[in-house]
């Protein structure tokens, strides 16, 4: 027993870190979720990339970073390289960071008619 | 200083790991395989030295598993490094990826130290009751890879 608990003592730090959980980034509390955000725009820049994809979106009041899903999984749902290109007229359905403003993200994007979920 | 950073970022390898669907993906598989192998490893010995499994003798075991607790943290180090080149900016900005490498140099000197000083003690003392020193170092190497994997996974999260 005594043996078990020096364990535990040696694991003990790690519960220093269960307040860090509620400030997490994809753990959805930077976002603001009590206000879904609507956006329509042009894509100005778009990232096809790891960990998640982006698109910079010219919309009226502002230009946004839009973050959207890995690659992998925009590719599985159908939402291919391609249909983010420059130019490309999106909406997407999302919530705003709390710490920055010019930022979102999106739940779901629509682009060329077409509606693809992101989580 | 943000000018090299910008060229490991422009790298072939960077924009392969940015861009190509299943590589991230696959490296991160390789991180954790790696982690694991070296978490695996060194906490039965770590556990061992804490006075856990006294009817296994402390030598060979060290013998077998240190080489793979080694070999695990190159795999992680090599994989984390690949990932580090995609948003290698991003990464050094991040408080948390700086407490990470502090954990992990503070972990290895640790190991360092327990090999080269109170483990070079004859393995029959050894077997018989690790000292308080010895048991020190277990427990705190124990705490500080588990740290360091808390903050990898924190990594993602900010």
């Amino acid at each position: 027993m005594k043996r078990i608990a020096i364990v535990l003592a040696a694991l003990a730090p790690l519960t220093a870190l269960a307040p860090l959980t509620a400030l997490a980034h994809h753990g959805w509390s930077e976002y603001d979720q009590t206000k879904t955000l609507t956006l329509d725009g042009r894509v100005e820049e778009a990232g096809y990339e790891h960990p998640h994809g982006y698109v910079k979106l010219v919309a009226a009041d502002r230009t946004w970073i839009a973050v959207l899903a890995p690659p992998s999984r925009m590719d599985n749902r159908g939402l291919s390289k391609e249909m983010l290109k420059r130019g490309a007229s999106v909406q997407v359905v999302g919530y705003q960071n709390r710490n920055r403003p010019e930022e979102m993200r999106a739940e779901r994007i629509t682009v060329g008619g077409k509606t693809v979920e992101l989580r | 200083m943000a000018s090299a950073f910008h060229a490991v970022e422009a790298s072939g390898i960077a924009r392969f790991m940015r861009e190509a669907l299943y590589a991230y993906p696959a490296v991160e598989a390789a991180h954790i395989a790696g982690l694991a192998l070296l978490f695996g490893s060194i906490a039965i010995v770590d556990l061992r030295l804490l006075g856990l499994g006294r009817r296994v003798p402390l030598s060979p075991l060290i013998e077998f598993a240190v080489p793979w607790s080694i070999g695990g943290f190159v795999l992680a180090a090599l994989t984390g490094s690949l990932m580090l080149t995609a948003h290698v900016e991003e990464f050094f900005d991040q408080p948390l990826f700086w407490l990470k490498m502090a954990l992990i140099a503070t972990a290895g000197a640790n190991a360092v130290a327990l090999r080269r000083g109170a483990l070079r003690t004859a393995s029959t003392v050894l077997d018989a009751a690790p000292s308080a020193r010895v048991r020190l170092a277990a427990g705190l190497s124990l705490a500080l890879w588990t740290a360091v994997i808390a903050c990898g996974r924190m990594l993602a999260y900010f």
